[in-house]
């Protein structure tokens, strides 16, 4: 395997490599930069409409990348086995907010779903704080527990508990893509770190049981897996969306109608500068950008593979493992539900969708894959603080 | 999978996730990878051409777009008509659910005719007009109602901002941008702006957006036309043609003014002023440019193109002596009367005497076939060719269908018709040294940016004179304004002035012969006689205060040249002196224009033979006439004839002009010359012969 080769000889030892994997860094801000372009040009009629400000996404979206850039510098460069410690508050700050969404008088509301909580500024999400928070525990928990988890009881019982109830939350508000990604992400995990595959066919069937129970439950869920399944026969109904997508991403050729030639952006595809941001990017630069947009995706989930192979610690293998198959996850589902490969979700491009409380996340994300890649062994505080404290005086 | 499943985790085991598990979910990834690939491709190559389609289907659509309206110049550059954009109201009914509500609002600002408006709003269409072309006001309070489904949009809105001014020369294009009348008509397709369909971008809520920046707007906007109008003589003419009208108490009126060397035509006035800014307030008949649609008999006007025909064939010379026969003279059944009574006249003063008498025996020595060709030659009976629709001929009969009285007639005006534009053509071609030239009303075409697109160079049409001829008859013209001419006021002070006066008893279109009331005065003459700028013709229709066109139009063309000829820049070659000319010595040097002694059954009938008068006749003007005149005219009107007295005849009832039918009496009062016996009950007391009589000293009551 050329691809997870290892770039040094051992990773227990004291060796310290200090650099970042600097081609991961370069993906995020390509991704990023194509993101703010891309959100401009896909919203400046929407938002014309809306505020009478055509660069009023793109103003946010940059102010956005700014916040981001400076998270991701703070998260490269604090130890992130720090996160280890701090996986079970993190969780709980997830949860709470998860169930502050829920409170009417302190979210908003689009399209039948609350799913962000208003911070002033920023609308934060926090179906993307539990994504991010879910990844960190079950890295802790699963590092913590690996010799045992050929063991049903070890391996699922708590993990698919604390999952569960968050998966209950998303679906309250309601957010069935980030519920899925969830779902997908925890059993992508336990079954990397080392549970037993039947366990995992097991549970795959379950979640598939469950997902079948919660398109039934809502008539929306159903209708958008109708609308997938025959896209041509409600075009101006439940099918809008997606045909709408279809257009856009089809009419693009090779080389596409050129950057900010897009017509479908001209209101006729819903969500144009958010979820389905890849059918604009089609539209506009053909299948050389989109395939080029796909290709920094599979690099930017090489390079997180290949951080996880590398890194110094299991936890720190399982936290680039987990946030990479969260992000990669994502936008794979992302461009296959933009292509009706997949039932419609609100799922967004990470880097490239407008969003704060995503980029920010993913920022975050970002920060803490390029810290595990320089492969800092955890400061002596982290290990006793009190002592370390105590030494400090 | 089977081995990877059952194998046991052994201790120790490497921490992190397992290599081998990464790898499957690697090929797992590479796998969804190559088919997103695989679906990109096919979705944007192999079915784009069904994606751009359905892309294109929705989104591009077709704006039909007429750009601009082109302006109409007068000769300087003035804007005569211009567009602007004006706020329309239309409403989208489907768009509207309180109908009447929005109704009621509507009504009430902009007094809309309400169950036209509720009907339109309840048909749920896409696109209603509610009120078209309002004030900026009007559309600001619109505006401000927020009304759902009520939009404003803009318009062109043709304007005209002289007003009346050259209005029913300009004539008018309706609220879609198309002539309807005048220059606005015939110059339709210059002035149209080019209709093309624009592909614009329609968005998801049905606006639309114009794709690839402006448009080649001066491409596309119609072409000026520019008049051969002078908006300041236009103006000029107006003005002075409505002060006279009013201060004649007349009818009406028109002026042609005229470039002799060009023929443009320069002014074209007329009553009453149309405006067409308003075109719906009047009434169809003000829209006619009368001055091209309008006949009329010219009268004495006729006579220079007689003798100037006379003079250009050789039949007549300067120095030929005519009878004056005492100033009345029995021609056949005829007695032609002369105003200013003279024993004998030059070529010259049977012009410049305006002398029926004169002019018949010009007429005679000319012959009917030559003086008919002449006068086709000066384009009378034929349209001008000038480039405005509507356009009459007139009528000149062929000169086989004359008999000697035509001829006599046709020599002093009446029995052919013409038009105003008709006449100051053929003074043009007097004024110009002989050239008729065809009239001109639109000299060229511009496009937006100014570049000249298409010039319409001033034609000639045909030599009809010999420069020495046109000469000729400019003198006897000119001598017309001097002393002892019938047309001294029609001097501009300053400028030596050539033209002739007219005064024509008129048709009387309901008695069907010719009133002794109404007459037809008029001026046609040109500044300077000597190298002339303007001709011009004015015509005052039915004045009641005078008569004599030395009078009545003739103050017109001076009023006229008056403030034209400055204004063209022309220096005064005459010492201006003050006008001593007594105008009552004028007046009574002036000529009546005799009317013809009508043999066919009607004057109708002359004008149109296929007329249904056969069965009427007119009452013949029989004072003067001896009685075997008398008898023999009644007989061949075929009417009872009643006869008191003896001598000639003073009286008659009923009067001149009148139409008999059937078997109705003529009433004749004999009286021997010189007694003026009281009248008859009945008789035309206000008759304009009688105004004639104490005018004309001696020829007034003859025979």
């Amino acid at each position: 395997m050329i691809f997870f080769k290892k770039t040094k000889p051992s990773s227990d030892t004291q060796t310290v490599d200090q650099r970042y994997d600097r081609t991961l860094l370069a993906i995020v801000l390509i991704l990023s930069g194509i993101g703010v372009v891309m959100v401009f040009s896909a919203s400046v009629v929407s938002a014309q409409t809306q505020f009478g400000n055509g660069y009023y996404y793109l103003q946010r979206q940059l102010l956005f990348l700014a916040m981001g850039i400076v998270v991701m510098v703070v998260t490269m460069n604090l130890p992130y086995q720090a996160l280890e410690r701090l996986a079970k508050p993190i969780l709980g700050v997830a949860l709470l907010l998860l169930v502050l969404v829920l409170i009417p008088g302190l979210s908003s509301t689009a399209k039948g779903a609350s799913r962000w909580l208003n911070l002033g500024v920023i609308r934060l999400q926090p179906s993307e704080v539990a994504k991010f928070a879910i990844v960190v525990y079950l890295s802790a928990y699963l590092s913590k527990h690996q010799h045992e988890l050929h063991k049903f009881k070890i391996a699922w019982v708590p993990n698919l508990a604390i999952v569960g109830v968050f998966a209950a939350l998303l679906m309250f508000q309601p957010d069935f893509g980030s519920t899925v990604i969830c779902a997908g992400m925890t059993i992508l995990m336990v079954w990397s770190a080392g549970a037993r595959t039947f366990h995992v066919t097991a549970m795959l069937a379950v979640a598939l049981a469950l997902m079948v129970a919660a398109v039934f439950q809502k008539e929306y869920r159903w209708k958008r897996i109708t609308a997938f399944m025959s896209p041509e026969a409600d075009p101006q109904g439940v099918s809008y969306q997606i045909n709408q997508a279809l257009i856009s991403f089809g009419s693009g050729d090779w080389t596409g109608q050129g950057l900010g030639g897009s017509t479908q952006k001209l209101l006729y595809l819903p969500d144009a500068h958010t979820d389905f941001i890849f059918a604009i990017i089609g539209e506009e630069t053909g299948l050389i950008g989109a395939a080029l947009v796909i290709i920094l995706f599979v690099l930017f989930i090489w390079r997180g593979l290949h951080i996880a192979r590398n890194a110094s610690m299991g936890f720190g293998a399982l936290l680039a493992f987990g946030l990479t198959v969260m992000i990669g996850g994502q936008a794979c589902v992302n461009l296959a539900v933009v292509m009706a490969m997949l039932p419609t979700k609100g799922l967004t491009l990470p880097f490239i969708s407008y969003g704060g409380s995503s980029l920010l996340v993913l920022s975050c994300c970002a920060g803490v894959l390029l810290n595990i890649s320089r492969r800092m062994p955890p400061p002596e505080w982290l290990h006793s603080p009190r002592r370390f404290l105590h030494s400090v005086k | 999978m089977r081995r990877v499943n059952t194998r046991r985790p052994s201790a120790p085991v490497e921490p992190g996730p397992r290599k081998d598990r990464i790898l499957i979910l690697c090929v797992a990834l590479g796998l969804m990878i190559v088919s997103i690939l695989g679906r990109a491709f096919h979705l944007q190559i192999s079915r784009h051409e069904d994606f751009e389609k359905r892309s294109t289907g929705q989104h591009l659509t077709k704006l039909e777009v007429r750009a601009e309206r082109g302006a109409i110049l007068d000769r300087n550059g003035q804007s005569l008509a211009v567009s602007a954009p004006v706020p329309s109201v239309y409403a989208v009914p489907s768009e509207i659910a309180d109908e009447r509500g929005t109704t009621a609002r509507l009504v009430e600002l902009l007094g809309v005719e309400p169950n036209r408006i509720l009907a339109r709003l309840q048909k749920k269409n896409e696109f209603a007009w509610i009120e078209r072309q309002v004030t900026p006001a009007l559309a600001r309070e619109v505006e401000a109602l927020k009304l759902p489904g009520i939009y404003l949009a803009n318009e062109p809105r043709r304007y005209y901002p002289f007003l009346g001014t050259g209005g029913a020369v300009l004539g008018f294009a309706g609220l879609d941008g198309k002539g309807l009348e005048g220059v606005e008509r015939d110059f339709d397709a210059y002035l149209q702006g080019k209709a093309y369909v624009l592909d614009t971008l329609r968005d998801a809520r049905g606006r639309q957006l114009l794709v690839g920046g402006y448009l080649p707007e001066d491409q596309l906007s119609g072409s000026t036309v520019v008049t051969t109008l002078d908006l300041r003589i236009q103006e000029i003419a107006e003005r002075s043609l409505m002060k006279q009208v009013a201060d004649m108490g007349a009818r009406g009126g028109f002026v042609v003014v005229m470039e002799p060397k060009t023929g443009d035509i320069v002014a074209f006035a007329q009553t009453p002023v149309f405006n067409p800014n308003v075109f719906t307030e009047h009434s169809p008949g003000d829209w006619r440019n009368r001055p091209i649609t309008d006949t009329l008999e010219p009268g004495s006007t006729i006579k220079p193109f007689l003798v100037a025909a006379a003079l250009d064939a050789g039949k007549v010379t300067p120095e030929t002596i005519l009878d004056g026969h005492k100033g009345a003279w029995q021609f056949g059944r005829k007695l032609i009367k002369d105003v200013h009574a003279v024993g004998s006249m030059t070529t010259y003063e049977v012009v410049q005497f305006s002398s029926n008498i004169g002019a018949v025996q010009v007429g005679q020595r000319l012959g009917k076939e030559l003086y008919h060709s002449y006068l086709r030659a000066f384009g009378f009976g034929e349209p001008t060719g000038i480039d405005m629709a509507g356009e009459v001929s007139g009528a000149v009969h062929p000169a086989s269908k004359w008999g000697q009285i035509h001829l006599a007639t046709i020599s002093y005006g009446y029995g052919l018709s013409v038009t105003p534009l008709q006449m100051a053509r053929a003074m043009a071609a007097i004024a110009n040294g002989g050239q008729l030239m065809r009239p001109r009303i639109v000299s060229e075409i511009r496009n937006a940016r100014g570049d000249v697109l298409e010039t319409f160079p001033p034609r000639i049409t045909r030599r009809v004179l010999s420069e020495a001829t046109a000469k000729q008859i400019g003198q006897a013209l000119h001598m017309v304004t001097l002393k002892g001419g019938t047309g001294g006021r029609a001097v501009v002070p300053g400028f030596k002035v050539a033209g002739k006066t007219g005064t024509a008893y008129k048709v009387d279109p309901l008695l069907g012969g010719y009133s002794h009331t109404k007459v037809a005065s008029s001026f046609v003459g040109f500044v300077p006689a000597d190298d002339p700028r303007l001709v011009m013709y004015v015509l005052i229709d039915e004045p009641t205060k005078a008569q004599y066109g030395g009078v009545v139009a003739a103050p017109v063309f001076r009023m006229i040249a008056q403030e034209a000829l400055p204004h063209l820049g022309a220096r005064a070659t005459e010492p201006i002196v003050a006008q001593t000319t007594d105008e009552a010595a004028h007046a009574e040097t002036m000529t009546v224009d005799e009317p013809p002694l009508v043999l066919e059954p009607s004057a109708e009938a002359w004008w149109n033979p296929a007329g249904s008068a056969v069965a009427r006749v007119t009452v013949p003007d029989l004072r003067g006439a001896e009685l075997a005149s008398v008898v023999r005219q009644a007989a061949e009107l075929g009417v009872d004839l009643e006869v008191t007295g003896a001598g000639v005849v003073v009286e008659q009832r009923p009067p001149t002009g009148t139409v008999l039918g059937g078997r109705d009496t003529l009433v004749v009062k004999l009286a021997l010359p010189g007694h003026v016996q009281p009248r008859l009950a009945h008789a035309d007391n206000a008759s304009p012969p009688s105004e004639a009589e104490e005018l004309s000293a001696g020829g007034g009551a003859t025979p």
